[in-house]
């Protein structure tokens, strides 16, 4: 398949009045034409960022892509001035976020929200971006399309704002759509509509899908890949099938294993990680997770795992995967690791 | 909408009225009347006098025969300048203060939204900084001291300008920009911080997403919704001026109502005081009513309350 994103060793930082905050350290993975990457991770550990930085919406000042490349569709992304990236932004790369509630212009209709990308970037009379805008309401499954066009946000509700957001996103037909975290707010039958819906017309318009989520329901129902952070670090990558299947990094275990399950005693108190993310300020020298993981060994403190492909794409940055670590069961699915020593 | 409207009329009514008899109370608490203050007067013609413009009667009386009069749009005779009607002086007088007035708020509102935006835009560097300075200092000095510096330094030093007057184009610059000079400063502020608001929305994070340009993010999405808490603030503003004007048109020799309105109290001129005091609350609430109607017209959220939902 044809790589369309080809991200290698991003590090994004922010300038503070208190020091200089490592969010994104060398982070890479890619993204093939049509295919769906989630970015799983807590609260803070540079999954956002990372979304920022491709599109290249990073607040500046402060923030600033320290190094690495981001290559989209043959470009080098960091290299292009703010104006080709204009032309970028939206036409080739949309971007949904995190709250409905406040993503749209509350002063504004929705089909001048729709409308507003198509004229600018296909060059669209105001009649065609607007037949455009009413097809992409109503792709985007919003009843009574034509009503409905001419209404302010706040006769819309969330998730069907959500759906808006979509369709603006959407409309220029881009190749990549980044999903930050799209049904975080939304209620979860809310979110199920939404993530059908991304499936849907990811299908219809062959869009590749970044998204950035902490809800692993969410990456099962539409990811290919997963790619899963800590701390600005990529700690695990592989296909969702072989993530799920047969995790291998104790941060994904714990990740999984805090997921809530219906068919587990109710009773039975929720698996929990304990401890707090690293200080970004001041990353510590080896693995990220080593202070809050329960099989950190000696080495784990000292120095920063290297990177252990286990074949199809899977990969891993954890030192139990060493030939010299003892041998270790994973806690999710009872499978030995690091080749069953 | 129609609803609304009849309804606020009601209310600006309502509003008057309380205006009206508060200062005709006021008005008469004062001590003394309009006959006893400049010369001695001799008491059988003061009372005469007082028979004629219908003083004598119970103050009751004379408030329902405003009130009458008033129904009329009759404001009486002025009780100082004899020959006219407070009718008369108003119209008169008015066109100067509204010219003056409506110069310093296009001047205020312009500048004063430019720089906000200049400064919000700039945050935290050079323009930010020196457009924040203009607005402290708009702010803390006084109009009518901005108004004898202008015209000591441009008119009487410089020899640029006229010093007082109103007789032409030359004439209105220094007093509208001493007029409108706090508005500026009052509008730059809080343009800057609605601005400032609004540019770290995440609408405007979805224009950006969107590719349009800066400029474009700035005119379509930032500003109509950074100046909707200004234009809440207008209807009050435009009457800051309209009184503002009392001051100025002192300084500058302005044949404006301003004058007529000062004079009026010392001079207890009980129809010229009630005729311009109406007259300004009458222009204040309207005002407000048309700030009201037109931040409808700008945030599409405010329409919905009066209507059907």
């Amino acid at each position: 398949m044809e790589k369309l994103l080809e991200v290698k060793n991003l590090e994004v930082s922010f300038f503070t009045y208190g020091g200089e905050v490592h969010a994104v350290r060398g982070v890479s993975f890619d993204l093939n034409r049509g295919e769906s990457v989630a970015i799983v991770g807590e609260s803070g550990c540079g999954k956002s960022v990372t979304a920022q930085a491709i599109m290249r919406l990073i607040p500046s000042p402060p923030g600033v892509i320290k190094s690495g490349s981001i290559v989209f569709d043959g470009r080098e992304i960091t290299a292009l001035t703010d104006r080709q990236m204009e032309k970028i932004r939206g036409a080739e790369m949309g971007m949904i976020f995190q709250d409905p509630m406040t993503s749209l212009n509350p002063t504004m209709t929705v089909e001048r929200q729709i409308s507003e990308g198509l004229i600018k970037h296909q060059g669209l009379s105001a009649r065609e971006a607007r037949s455009r805008a009413l097809e992409m309401l109503s792709l985007a499954g919003i009843p009574r399309p034509e009503e409905r066009m001419s209404q302010f946000p706040h006769q819309f509700s969330g998730g069907m704002r959500q759906r808006v957001m979509i369709a603006i996103a959407l409309a220029c037909s881009p190749k990549l759509l980044i999903a930050d975290e799209p049904t975080t707010a939304l209620d979860v039958t809310i979110q199920a509509q939404i993530i059908d819906l991304m499936k849907d017309l990811q299908s219809k318009l062959n869009t590749s899908i970044i998204l950035i989520t902490h809800d692993l329901g969410v990456v099962a129902g539409l990811a290919n890949r997963v790619v899963v952070m800590y701390a600005g670090q990529v700690v695990e990558s592989g296909s969702a099938e072989r993530l799920f299947a047969n995790p291998q990094h104790p941060y994904t275990w714990g990740l999984l294993r805090a997921v809530p399950r219906m068919d587990r005693d109710i009773r039975e108190e929720l698996h929990n990680i304990p401890g707090t993310p690293p200080d970004l300020f001041a990353p510590p020298p080896g693995c990220p997770f080593a202070p809050r993981c329960g099989y950190a060994m000696k080495i784990c403190h000292r120095e920063r795992p290297e990177v252990t492909s286990l074949g199809d794409g899977h990969q891993v940055s954890c030192w139990l995967q060493h030939p010299l670590a003892p041998a270790t069961l994973s806690p999710v699915n009872g499978g030995a690791i690091n080749g069953g020593k | 909408m129609t609803r609304y409207i009849v309804k606020r009329a009601g209310y600006m009514i309502a509003t008057l009225w309380v205006i009206i008899t508060l200062t005709f109370v006021l008005m008469h608490a004062l001590p003394g009347d309009p006959f006893l203050n400049p010369k001695k007067v001799p008491e059988p013609i003061r009372q005469n006098m007082l028979a004629k413009y219908g003083l004598d009667k119970p103050l009751y009386q004379q408030y329902f025969i405003y009130l009458e009069n008033l129904s009329r749009g009759e404001l009486g005779y002025s009780l100082r300048y004899t020959q006219r009607t407070v009718n008369d002086m108003i119209r008169d007088g008015f066109p100067y203060s509204a010219d003056l007035g409506v110069r310093a708020l296009i001047f205020a509102i312009t500048t004063g939204l430019t720089l906000g935006i200049i400064a919000a835009l700039n945050h935290n560097r050079g323009w930010d900084y020196t457009a924040m300075l203009v607005a402290v200092f708009g702010v803390s000095v006084p109009n009518f001291v901005v108004g004898t510096l202008l015209q000591y330094l441009i008119s009487v030093k410089l020899r640029l300008l006229p010093v007082t007057g109103w007789e032409g184009f030359k004439y209105t610059l220094l007093p509208s920009f001493a007029l409108g000079l706090w508005t500026v400063a009052l509008m730059a502020r809080m343009m800057r911080t609605t601005m400032l608001e609004v540019l770290n929305q995440d609408y405007i994070k979805t224009a950006k997403a969107k590719g349009l340009s800066s400029r474009e993010i700035v005119w379509r999405h930032a500003i109509r919704n950074a100046i909707l808490p200004v234009v809440t603030i207008l209807g009050p503003l435009v009457v800051n001026i309209i009184t503002g004007t009392l001051v100025i048109e002192t300084i500058f020799a302005i044949p404006g109502l301003g004058r007529y309105y000062v004079q009026s109290i010392n001079n207890l001129d009980y129809p010229l005081i009630m005729g311009t005091t109406i007259f300004y609350a009458a222009l204040l609430i309207l005002a407000i009513f048309l700030v009201d109607i037109a931040y409808s017209f700008i945030d599409p959220r405010i329409r919905l309350v009066g209507g059907k939902e």
